[in-house]
């Protein structure tokens, strides 16, 4: 006879293990499906049995086909790479611009400070299109369409408003007396921030950088519009596989799983600082 | 956003342009983004297009006249529409749902909650196209496989107007439901333990305290899950550009979506700027409101 | 040399107004303690002074040479916060050594060492000189916070209320300790604290502020024995001074207190003629107060009924009830009243107070 206690415990573990089924299911799925070879992965219908092969990973990465013969260049190397330029290059200007902004949200008071302040989070709810497409025009004037400079600036747009409003928080965090106690003791305000503010919010930041490098990392609208054949992302990659005559399945799922892998090792380590991240600092989490 | 300290004691900076000193290059960042969008804005009183940029006239609200006149239009509003308040009230419901299961601390907590932060951190588009697998039409698709062994027939998920937005809606509750997870776990948490108490000693049945306890105290937790989701799922375009790109027939062809038709494709970047800047002022609107309200919410 | 002038230093946070027009003048390496309760300003006083927070109005002097525009880092000042503000992430020696490594100090590794090890020793730091912060108790981080202002020497040192946070004894040894390395600071103190005893102990002078206006500066032996106004003196005591409401009336050509039908003959003076008919307030001080079985033979008392007495061990606290007002007194430890005993209240007439009922400006003294 089953208490109460234990049918709802049961019922509560059959509700989660069918959630995160949900939840990591296609994951699973594609995981599985970059392992298949090239009749299984359009197998009709899928198969979940099947012999695991790496030739998918080897045709995006180093270009051999199947029977490890060497094919066309894979282009798929080359995205990776120029997403990391990007994503890496974007994270590195906003951290220098943005900490400093946080910090003076965060310290001082002066006019038009909520003013600019909100102006920053707005960027948050706008449509994207709503700033690309002129910024397009702009782009084209300036010859900065398919530029890293030219990428790198606009993802500002992604990333700036997040690190300011998140790091705000971080230093409104560090009790104000530690600060004056450092200028009472003989610092400006530049040697406080370097050697106390700083330091203090050396987690914040970290986790700020990861999240910020995931975010510009996912994006694929700004890439697509601003972007082109140079600066051709793994997002816009990985929609190549899909072409209009055929589609490599287990290409795609190959280029997926790599894009996804270490994103996903990275989101592990800043999980603690999730919830702050996501709503720009409005829950501590 | 955050809820500042109501202290009026603040040290004045040590030098007074200091603050605008370091503000000044985020804010050069600004200028550099408030400018596109005032071009936006200048654009739609223009007959601009992509492929005639010298030829440049401005048409005053001919262009929203036009559209607004256009079942086109209003089609694709009311899609937006359905589309985030479906979208809102499924993550809602499945989010404080999944967090209150998750609430009772037990071993493994931690683990589930990284796993649970993981459909959110793939890229969107990504994400759309691996679902655009499992959803393929006929037997192919794991999916209708899956279903197949219930005895239901294989449905074209993506391929039918019938069925579209509903593909569409799915794919959004799988990457962001996760979302909601985390912000009503948080509020979860934070939630202070002694009116639980006070009300079981008072007899009080789960379900009473369930709606006059807990969905109280959650509603700041609510209300800043519907602001991001709300804005976010209306402006959604990862996800139907990488499925569906507004079809089959229009039938998930959103704001958004129309917006980049008219500018990209057709090179009509007046009209399209037209969409967006109603895109931009619901965005706007709603915005402002959910967050005033956050902060009132929040101050109770 | 460092004497520091406040000259109507006026403070205001939006509308609200900290600090109005406040005066002060302390003498080179006095001991000066600013004395209040929470809300009083004496903390913001103490922050202009470090130039933490800025004037709104007025001057601060420090050896002639106006410093109120000043940033902190100009001012020759050590501050030791309320909360200690010690540095989380720098070992206790770091944290002592942080001024010295200031970038406009120029002091060498070999100096910055001495100079640490020589306050870590007077403290009784030496044990401890690697930890970091949290590890530390609260006497620890107090001692850390007091070794980081010591060891710069500067011209002025500023201290709010280190000792509040701390439990009794530690309190009292804190105490003790500051008192005997006074000494050895050869700077300009200034003490902030709501702690009276701290005060009367530690200070050299005190002033007594409330709601941002200096109610008056004097030695503590002034400032006990003769309070400039009821406030003070209500400040200064524990438990505190007892007050009766009254009247100042002519009975035969003497100036007589009066309430009800109670009368207390006052002395002979010109100014409490002048407030004759005017409400005024009698102040006795709780160890002034006799309580005796018998009727005292003097007219210096009041019929009371004990409403409870409270045994501290070596001491008792018994409250009175006078009317309608409770009185304090100090007794013997061995002298137990019965609950609603009537007693005679009584005292000597050179300890008490008259104050008027609305200024509350003092008539009557000690001594008087």
């Amino acid at each position: 006879m089953m208490t109460s206690r234990l049918f709802r415990r049961i019922l509560k573990a059959l509700g989660l293990g069918a959630y995160f089924t949900f939840a990591l299911g296609p994951i699973v799925w594609i995981a599985m499906m970059s392992l298949k070879n090239s009749n299984d992965v359009i197998a009709s219908p899928p198969k979940f049995v099947f012999t695991p092969t790496l030739e998918n990973y080897k045709a995006i990465t180093v270009g051999l086909d199947a029977h490890d013969v060497e094919t066309a260049r894979p282009d798929y190397p080359k995205y990776f790479l120029n997403t990391l330029i990007i994503a890496s290059a974007t994270v590195a200007v906003s951290l220098l611009l943005g900490t400093f902004a946080a910090y003076s949200l965060a310290r001082f008071s002066f006019r038009f400070k909520e003013d600019i302040a909100f102006t920053f989070l707005s960027f948050r709810f706008a449509p994207e299109l709503m700033v690309i497409l002129p910024l397009y025009v702009v782009f084209q004037k300036t010859g900065l369409i398919d530029s890293f400079t030219g990428l790198t600036a606009a993802y500002q747009l992604i990333t700036l408003p997040f690190l300011i409003w998140v790091l705000r928080g971080f230093f409104e965090d560090i009790p104000r007396e530690i600060e004056q106690a450092a200028r009472v003791d003989g610092y400006t305000w530049w040697g406080v921030f370097r050697r106390i503010s700083l330091p203090l919010v050396k987690p914040g930041i970290a986790a700020v950088v990861i999240l910020s490098f995931i975010f510009a990392w996912n994006n694929f609208i700004f890439a697509m519009i601003l972007g082109g054949e140079r600066t051709q992302t793994v997002t816009l990659g990985i929609l190549g596989f899909i072409g209009y005559e055929r589609v490599l399945w287990g290409h795609m799922a190959a280029a997926t799983m790599i894009c996804v892998i270490p994103e996903l090792i990275l989101a592990f380590f800043v999980q603690n600082y999730i919830v702050r991240g996501l709503t720009f600092g409005a829950v501590k989490g | 956003m955050p809820d500042h300290a109501l202290r009026t004691q603040r040290p004045n900076p040590p030098h007074r342009g200091l603050p605008y000193l370091l503000t000044l290059p985020a804010l050069i960042a600004l200028i550099g983004i408030l400018y596109p969008f005032v071009l936006g804005v200048y654009y739609t009183f223009t007959n601009y297009t992509l492929t005639e940029p010298g030829n440049i006239r401005l048409v005053g609200l001919a262009n929203y006249i036009e559209i607004f006149g256009n079942i086109v239009f209003w089609k694709a509003f009311g899609l937006t529409f359905v589309f985030a308040a479906s979208v809102v009230t499924i993550e809602l419901v499945l989010g404080l749902g999944v967090a209150l299961l998750l609430k009772d601390a037990f071993p493994g907590v931690r683990i589930l909650r990284s796993f649970l932060i993981i459909p959110m951190m793939i890229p969107p588009i990504v994400s759309a196209l691996m679902w655009k697998v499992i959803l393929l039409p006929t037997n192919q698709g794991v999916l209708n496989h899956i279903l197949g062994l219930v005895g239901i027939r294989p449905i074209a998920w993506l391929g039918d107007s019938a069925t579209a937005l509903v593909s569409l809606i799915l794919i959004d509750v799988w990457i962001y439901s996760p979302f909601a997870v985390l912000i009503f776990m948080a509020g979860l948490q934070s939630m202070p333990k002694e009116p639980y108490e006070a009300a079981q000693v008072d007899g009080a049945s789960g379900w009473f305290i369930f709606r006059k306890l807990t969905l109280p105290l959650l509603t700041p937790s609510i209300v800043l899950v519907t602001l991001f989701r709300l804005i976010d799922s209306l402006k959604v375009f990862d996800i139907i550009y990488a499925t569906t790109k507004g079809g089959p027939a229009g039938a998930t062809t959103t704001l958004h979506i129309q917006s980049y038709f008219e500018a990209i494709r057709w090179f009509r970047m007046g009209r399209g700027m037209v969409y967006l800047f109603v895109l931009w002022f619901l965005c706007f609107v709603f915005s402002k409101a959910l967050s005033g309200l956050w902060t009132k919410v929040l101050m109770r | 040399m460092a004497d520091i002038v406040l000259e109507h230093v006026r403070k205001c946070y939006g509308d609200h107004e900290a600090v109005c027009d406040l005066n002060l003048e302390i003498r080179d390496q006095e001991f000066f303690v600013i004395l209040g309760e929470s809300g009083a300003g004496k903390t913001t006083t103490l922050k202009m002074i470090a130039g933490i927070e800025p004037v709104t109005s007025g001057a601060i002097l420090l050896n002639g040479q106006p410093i109120q525009n000043l940033t902190p880092e100009e001012r020759d000042c050590a501050m030791v916060f309320e909360t200690y503000a010690l540095y989380p992430h720098l070992s206790v020696y770091e944290n002592i050594a942080f001024p010295l490594r200031a970038p406009k100090r120029r002091t060498t590794d070999d100096q910055i060492d001495q100079a640490v090890l020589r306050v870590a020793r007077i403290l009784g730091m030496d044990t401890f000189l690697d930890r970091r912060p949290a590890t530390l108790s609260g006497g620890q981080r107090q001692r850390v916070a007091l070794g980081r202002a010591l060891v710069r020497q500067p011209a002025v040192f500023l201290m709010d209320e280190p000792l509040s946070h701390l439990d009794a004894r530690l309190r009292n040894e804190m105490r003790t300790e500051i008192k005997a390395m006074r000494e050895s600071f050869g700077s300009t103190i200034v003490y902030v604290t709501h702690d009276y005893s701290e005060a009367l102990a530690l200070g050299d002078r005190i002033a007594i502020m409330h709601r941002g206006r200096v109610e008056q500066v004097g030695t503590p032996s002034q400032v006990f024995r003769r309070p400039q106004n009821r406030l003070v003196a209500e400040t200064l005591g524990d438990p505190p001074m007892n007050f009766l409401s009254g009247t100042i009336s002519l009975d035969q050509d003497r100036s007589v207190f009066t309430n009800g039908s109670w009368r207390i003959p006052l002395p002979a003076s010109p100014r409490l003629r002048r407030c004759v008919g005017k409400e005024v307030c009698l102040g006795l001080r709780p160890q002034h107060i006799r309580l005796e079985r018998a009727r005292p033979d003097t007219p210096f008392w009041l019929p009371s009924k004990l409403f409870v007495q409270e045994l501290l061990g070596d001491h008792a606290v018994a409250s009175v009830a006078v009317g309608d007002y409770l009185f304090m007194a100090l007794c013997e430890a061995d002298q137990a009243y019965s609950l609603d005993e009537p007693l005679y209240l009584a005292w000597a007439p050179e300890h008490m107070y008259l104050f008027l009922e609305d200024t509350g400006e003092i008539l009557l003294a000690e001594g008087d």
